[in-house]
């Protein structure tokens, strides 16, 4: 937040002196009506693209909650006669429940089935806003909705209204940017990079996703309750599906991940669909209708074919190429903030151990787990739709020891990873982990508990930097909530300031501090991986679970790797590892368990399983062995 | 007595509207299964047949003529569709390709308001003749054509997909695209040629409905969601039950109309589609693996 503000502070500043003199410059009513309009969408586009472009949720149903403020608004205050104010208040609070409610059983969904969910939603909202006569005053609308009263003076001009509603956008970019810039907006961002990942490093995916559709629901329906008290009376139209798209454009056009672009969508597409509905009039002759939906459509689509980052990166680009070409030289945003963080100054590797001494502020650290076994599998079986991945495979792991797992190809070495991490729970069979069972718990539980894995495809948050990547692996370890972010209260920005160090650190301690700025997806797979492996350590695993951290490693870099694995188990975490070569294999594991078509065959030190005729059968196949000897039944 | 003639006209209508969100619902199966795109301008398939079939009527050309016609042309939009607007991103997530569709039946919905304006169209019914008795219930001639229509197909598209090396190969992309590239397949044109069945098949059910429901320029959206329920209903990749999924929605439909409300009864898709797809059963937890990011 601090590096964002420091690059940018011109910008917010500027835009808020712009926006109080608007209104002496603006003399039209009509014109003003509109800086009106703009201010509502903002609001409820800020809302979506917290939930789109961070979380990488998509609803096609958020003129719902937009319908509802206004609706819940319109009716507290003509019907009940309450107060504006506590109408607004209590919209909000009935929609955010509503939409946590709803939330719960929609984000279990994913993809098409997601955005259908929710478009449906929006459809029988707006049925029921159209069929609740009684209460909606079904097609002909709510009437005689009163003004809102601030000190005495009724927000009854546009002029007054416009610093209302503008006040009320600023406040939710505010509280918007500081989510976003924080333990929770990072949380987010890792759900839309890789939500198995995320949810691999503790991070509650589905709570977070009904978070910030629940925050973004709430904004609408302010947006929705401002929108009625300035009109002073509801329908349902403006409520409909069309609503859905425009805000979904407008969230397009900003670039999804973009509080500012929310916010420039809002503004083009609000004044575009506005001058479309008086110009094409004119052009076509007809005088009902709502031709500017074609322009929503090809906008919508030439958006997403030729500049799917949206058009403000576009115009924050050529922005700064201006004022680039007039200031020379001046360091690029990201890598002087990361030098202003302090992380260069830990440019020597420090021993893994240091992650985290227990006296430090911020991070928490777990206690070490007794001596003995850590992980008892037992009676594991997987089968998938009728095949049997896994059969009955039972081992433990001891506190403190490296345990490889080996097999060929398509022996069941990665289901076993993922049945013992939760991303996919075991058919049958138990498995303990420091004595306690989870082979029912979801993985972030499992992550929770102290059971951190790596991906065999490295599985990084590809558009975070790598320090940020490690900071995620941070998140179970601090504390900071929406509520601390969104009011940055000192608590968390103390926190956040250890995170950053810690997370630095770490990544000094596989060798890449002068990484931590660059953003993860460009980096070679030999760091990337090395980057996952940090992520991981800072989740303070008592089980490191390793996918082949291996493949697709140089010779030097797997050096490099049997060196931070070493080093990692002498810190007392113990290690799981899956790995194909055979020399990592034999060189770090103490023990090894072999698994063949989802059975386990052998298990044992390297040298007797290098010498165990079914290993070998295994391997090389049956005639590789000599023929009398080696039938071991 | 009356309840039960009343119940049985109710299934009756249910079973024609139900042909429609079947078509449509076999639309849906077919480009998704071919392409993985779920494809958002269906119903405007439906819609443009319906006018173009009214429109070219009114040029004079002879019914019959004037449907195929249509039901030729949408199929040619839908493939000129795919190749100006999805193939140009094909690589893009599964989101972005549902709002380009979203994008595109926005924009052929504006099209045909400007071509046809808001005012709903009605076309002669296929064969005139006295209304059917069956039971205490009334079935119109021209449902017996949509359902006619609806059934016969499904032999034919069976055999298209069984037979012909095109439906083979279509069925091989929907298998393993990546596999039937390998084995020579044009994907790319499987893909255009998916969107063109499911454009024609689209289409034909706008058309044969029209002379039951009235075609106006709007009609897609509706048509569009409660297909792709009907889809959904039959687990997104198996035609018959999709078509069976059609049929289903349309009677719920027109039972919670008839002895609920409505007003409501464009609501009681989504319900269903709420309650199938928290349930979630099996196939779409299949389904949703191939979502994760995978890599």
């Amino acid at each position: 937040m601090a590096r964002a503000l420091r690059s940018f502070s011109w910008g917010p500043l500027g835009f808020v002196v712009v926006l109080a003199c608007l209104p002496l410059v603006i003399q039209s009513r009509y014109h003003q009506s509109i800086a009106v309009i703009i201010g509502m969408h903002a609001i409820a586009a800020v809302g979506l693209s917290l939930l789109m472009g961070y979380a990488g949720q998509v609803s096609l149903g958020h003129a719902a909650f937009y319908g509802l403020g206004a609706y819940l608004s319109g009716i507290g205050s003509t019907a009940f006669h309450v107060n504006p104010w506590l109408c607004m208040l209590a919209a909000a609070l009935i929609t955010g429940a509503l939409a946590a409610a709803i939330g719960t059983p929609i984000f279990r969904l994913r993809g098409h089935f997601l955005a259908m969910a929710t478009l449906g939603w929006g459809i029988i909202v707006y049925i029921v806003f159209n069929e609740l006569r009684e209460i909606t005053g079904g097609p002909s609308g709510l009437t005689g909705i009163p003004n809102f009263v601030l000190f005495g003076m009724p927000l009854n001009t546009d002029i007054r209204y416009y610093y209302l509603v503008w006040a009320c956008a600023l406040l939710v970019i505010f509280l918007s940017r500081n989510i976003v810039n924080s333990r929770v907006g990072r949380a987010l961002r890792a759900i839309h990079g890789s939500e198995s990942a995320a949810a691999a490093l503790g991070v509650d995916t589905p709570r977070y996703k009904l978070v910030i559709f629940t925050v973004s629901a709430v904004y609408a329906s302010l947006a929705g309750s401002l929108y009625a008290h300035y009109l002073l009376f509801v329908n349902p139209p403006p409520f409909s599906f069309k609503f859905s798209i425009a805000l979904l454009v407008m969230v397009m056009i900003g670039g999804l991940a973009h509080i500012w672009g929310a916010l420039f969508g809002a503004g083009l597409i609000t004044i575009l669909s506005e001058s479309l509905r008086a110009t094409i009039p004119l052009v076509m002759g007809h005088a009902a209708g709502e031709y500017e939906i074609i322009a929503f459509g090809l906008i919508l689509m030439g958006t997403m074919i030729a500049m799917p980052e949206g058009l403000w990166p576009w115009v924050l680009r050529t922005g700064s190429r201006i004022r680039r070409a007039g200031k020379a030289e001046e360091s690029v945003g990201q890598s002087a903030a990361a030098k202003a963080a302090g992380i260069r100054t830990e440019s020597q590797a420090l021993p893994i151990g240091t992650q985290a001494s227990p006296g430090e502020p911020g991070v928490l650290r777990r206690p070490m787990p007794p001596a003995g076994s850590i992980l008892e599998v037992q009676e594991v079986s997987k089968t998938f739709f009728g095949l049997t991945a896994l059969s009955r495979v039972s081992f433990t792991v001891n506190a403190g020891e490296i345990l490889a797992v080996i097999g060929p190809n398509g022996a069941g070495k990665t289901t076993l990873f993922n049945v013992i991490a939760g991303a996919s729970p075991p058919t049958s069979g138990t498995i303990r982990f420091v004595a306690a069972p989870i082979q029912h718990l979801s993985s972030h539980r499992i992550a929770s508990a102290g059971l951190v894995r790596t991906f065999q495809n490295v599985r990084l948050f590809g558009r975070m930097t790598a320090l940020e990547n490690v900071m995620v692996g941070l998140h179970q370890r601090t504390r900071a909530g929406i509520v601390v972010a969104a009011l940055r209260l000192p608590s968390g920005k103390s926190e956040e300031r250890e995170s950053r160090i810690q997370a630095g650190r770490l990544l000094s301690s596989v060798g890449l501090a002068d990484r931590g700025d660059l953003i993860a997806g460009n980096l070679p797979l030999g760091q990337q991986r090395l980057v996952e492996i940090a992520r991981a350590l800072a989740a303070d695993p008592t089980l490191l679970l390793l996918d082949e951290p291996g493949a697709g490693l140089s010779v030097a870099e797997r050096d490099q790797l049997r060196e931070l694995v070493s080093a990692v188990r002498t810190t007392g975490v113990t290690v799981l590892l899956v790995e194909h070569d055979m020399d990592l294999v034999m060189g770090l594991a103490d023990r090894i368990v072999v698994l063949n078509y989802g059975e386990k065959i052998a298990e044992g030190t390297p040298e007797t399983i290098r010498s165990d005729p079914q290993v070998i059968a295994a391997y090389l196949g049956e005639e590789a062995l000599s023929p009398p000897a080696a039938r071991p039944d | 007595m009356i309840f039960a003639s009343q119940l049985l006209q109710f299934l009756l209508t249910g079973i024609t509207n139900g042909s429609i969100y079947a078509l449509i619902a076999l639309g849906f199966v077919v480009i998704h299964s071919v392409t993985s795109v779920v494809n958002f301008a269906q119903g405007e398939f439906a819609m443009l047949g319906a006018l173009l079939a009214i429109s070219l009527i009114a040029a004079g050309l002879p019914q019959g003529v004037a449907v195929a016609a249509a039901v030729i042309a949408v199929g040619a939009f839908a493939a000129l569709l795919y190749r100006v607007g999805l193939r140009p991103a094909r690589d893009a997530s599964p989101l972005a390709m549902i709002i380009i569709t979203i994008g595109a039946a926005l924009a052929i919905r504006g099209v045909a308001l400007v071509l046809w304006g808001t005012e709903p169209y009605a076309m002669q019914p296929f064969s005139s003749g006295s209304p059917l008795q069956v039971g205490g219930a009334v079935v119109r001639l021209q449902s017996v054509w949509v359902l006619g229509f609806t059934l016969m197909l499904q032999p034919l598209l069976h055999l298209f997909f069984t037979r012909t090396m095109l439906g083979r190969s279509l069925r091989a992309c929907a298998v393993n695209r990546l596999a039937a590239r390998l084995v020579g397949i044009q994907t790319e044109r499987m893909a255009l040629m998916a969107f063109g069945l499911s454009g024609a098949v689209g289409a034909l059910g706008g058309v044969i409905i029209t002379p039951i429901i009235f075609a106006t320029y709007d009609m897609g959206l509706m048509l569009s969601l409660k297909g792709f329920v009907a889809a959904v209903m039959g687990g997104l990749v198996n035609y018959p039950a999709a078509v069976a999924g059609g049929f289903l929605l349309g009677i719920l439909e027109s039972l919670g109309a008839g002895l609920i409300s409505s007003g409501y009864k464009d609501a009681i898709a989504f319900v269903a589609l709420f309650v199938i797809l928290i349930s979630k059963p099996r196939w779409i937890v299949r389904s949703e693996q191939g979502i994760e990011e995978g890599g």
